[in-house]
């Protein structure tokens, strides 16, 4: 049976440089504990209590670690090194945005953008004709193509998906009957502060892994798209050129989407339209 | 049955089987979904929450409140419906009358200047002609437009302290704060 290939950690949005320590420890085997593989694979430049620091995402590695990282995964450290300058742009972003939204501790769950991004695979598993699908394969399909958090228990995971279930029930984007389900509406405006943040969260990881992408692995695959296109306007004509915007972006966005499989990708389209 | 026939009933049932496959494959792929996401501005979260809550909240530099609705309304005597009224379908009906809101500003100082602000959603706010409370009799009601286009208008009452200089107030305003009033009493949805 063929082996499905590794993700690219450069590519896999949700993969952060601590999932990228930790996954390459577990994959050499039992026997590498965090004293021997700081010792043994990292060369002995780190305390085992910090690499246990590393994997958590509680502390950012610095470059040199990486490359010696890379080098035990036989890759090419650019690629590593972007996951590592991505996580610390968003730490910086989201270290601002939870002070303009005053987080409290009781929203961390949301506070990495997991609902946002979970709200975005569960919208997108609904046909955009509004025909129904069977309830129980949609509630599956919410983590599709989603690499599953080791902090994450199967409750907290149910959890998550309920939440889920109950944002887009509230917001009146979906009707569920009788095992079945279908989209009422395309469109999720973020409201509460909780959702705002959530929200705020994913755009944050959405723009730090486009630029990073462009920015440090220009050569690469990544199936990123990023531009600039600028014009002058009149000021009174900017709310019509917003609803132009968003009508084109969703006729493109209706007209390439297709099912989710091995052989898609989910791809966001983060725009923003902003004058000086 | 001879062979001949049995393998062409065999081709038939394949052939419609693929033909099936096809179509249900065509069916698939033409249901994929999409989607968006977007944020609404930080001021009106703001309001959605003090209206959710009914909590005040501290927030650029001014304080959010729910208004509630004065008591007493004088609403002025009912105007004498025409004699022989035409019937008139549905579609051609003017909109029924709705009691606009009224904040109630009993509990603020005598000397406070208040203005109503309204606004569709989505739109800038306009502001309205702005007056001291008095006594606490005085009431000030919202726009019309906020309780008959239900669901797709607010209301608020700016409120000041120290009202502005030449007691002038903008016309419009993207964001209530930017008025920078004391308080700002917030309409429940109509």
């Amino acid at each position: 049976m063929p082996r499905k290939p590794a993700p690219d950690p450069a590519t896999d949005r949700q993969r952060t440089i601590g999932d990228v320590f930790y996954e390459t420890r577990v994959l050499m085997g039992r026997q590498y504990s965090l004293r021997r593989f700081a010792d043994e694979i990292l060369g002995g430049r780190l305390e085992p209590v910090m690499l246990s620091y590393i994997e958590k995402g509680e502390r950012f590695p610095n470059e040199d670690l990486v490359r010696h990282l890379a080098a035990a995964r036989k890759e090419d450290p650019q690629t590593l090194l972007a996951v590592l300058w991505r996580d610390r742009v968003l730490y910086a972003i989201s270290r601002e945005l939870d002070r303009a939204f005053d987080a409290e501790p009781a929203v961390a769950q949301n506070a990495d953008g997991e609902l946002a991004v979970r709200l975005s695979h569960a919208m997108a598993g609904l046909p955009d004709d509004e025909s129904w699908v069977a309830y129980r394969t949609w509630r599956r399909g919410f983590r599709h193509g989603q690499k599953k958090k080791r902090r994450r228990t199967a409750a907290e995971e149910k959890a998550l998906d309920d939440t889920v279930e109950a944002t887009l029930t509230e917001h009146d984007l979906i009707q569920i009957r009788g095992g079945r389900v279908r989209r009422r509406s395309r469109h999720y405006q973020a409201e509460t502060r909780e959702e705002r943040q959530a929200v705020a969260h994913q755009f944050a990881q959405l723009f730090a892994k486009g630029l990073l992408d462009r920015i440090a692995l220009a050569d690469s695959e990544t199936g990123t798209y990023l531009r600039n296109h600028y014009l002058n306007i009149e000021r009174e004509r900017i709310p019509e050129f917003h609803a132009a915007l968003e009508n084109a972006l969703r006729e493109l966005t209706q007209r390439f989407a297709t099912n989710p499989s091995e052989t898609t990708d989910f791809m966001n389209v983060l725009a923003t339209a902003t004058p000086r | 049955m001879g062979p001949r026939m049995e393998s062409r009933a065999m081709h038939r049932r394949r052939d419609r089987l693929e033909w099936i496959a096809a179509a249900a494959a065509l069916l698939l792929t033409a249901c994929g979904g999409s989607g968006s996401t977007g944020l609404i501005s930080a001021e009106t979260a703001l309001l959605a929450e003090v209206r959710e809550s009914g909590r005040c909240l501290d927030a650029n530099g001014t304080t959010y409140c729910l208004a509630t609705q004065a008591e007493s309304v004088d609403v002025g005597a009912p105007t004498d419906p025409p004699n022989n009224p035409e019937p008139c379908l549905d579609a051609e009906c003017p909109p029924a009358a709705a009691t606009p809101f009224t904040f109630d500003t009993a509990d603020l100082p005598v000397d406070t200047t208040c203005a109503v602000a309204a606004r569709e959603h989505g739109e800038a706010w306009s502001i309205g002609e702005a007056a001291e409370v008095g006594d606490g009799s005085s009431a000030f009601q919202a726009p019309p437009t906020f309780a008959s286009e239900s669901g797709s208008s607010e209301a608020a009452l700016l409120c000041f302290d120290i009202p502005p200089e030449h007691g002038t107030f903008p016309a419009t305003l993207e964001v209530l704060a930017d008025a920078e009033p004391s308080i700002i009493l917030v309409a429940p949805n109509p």
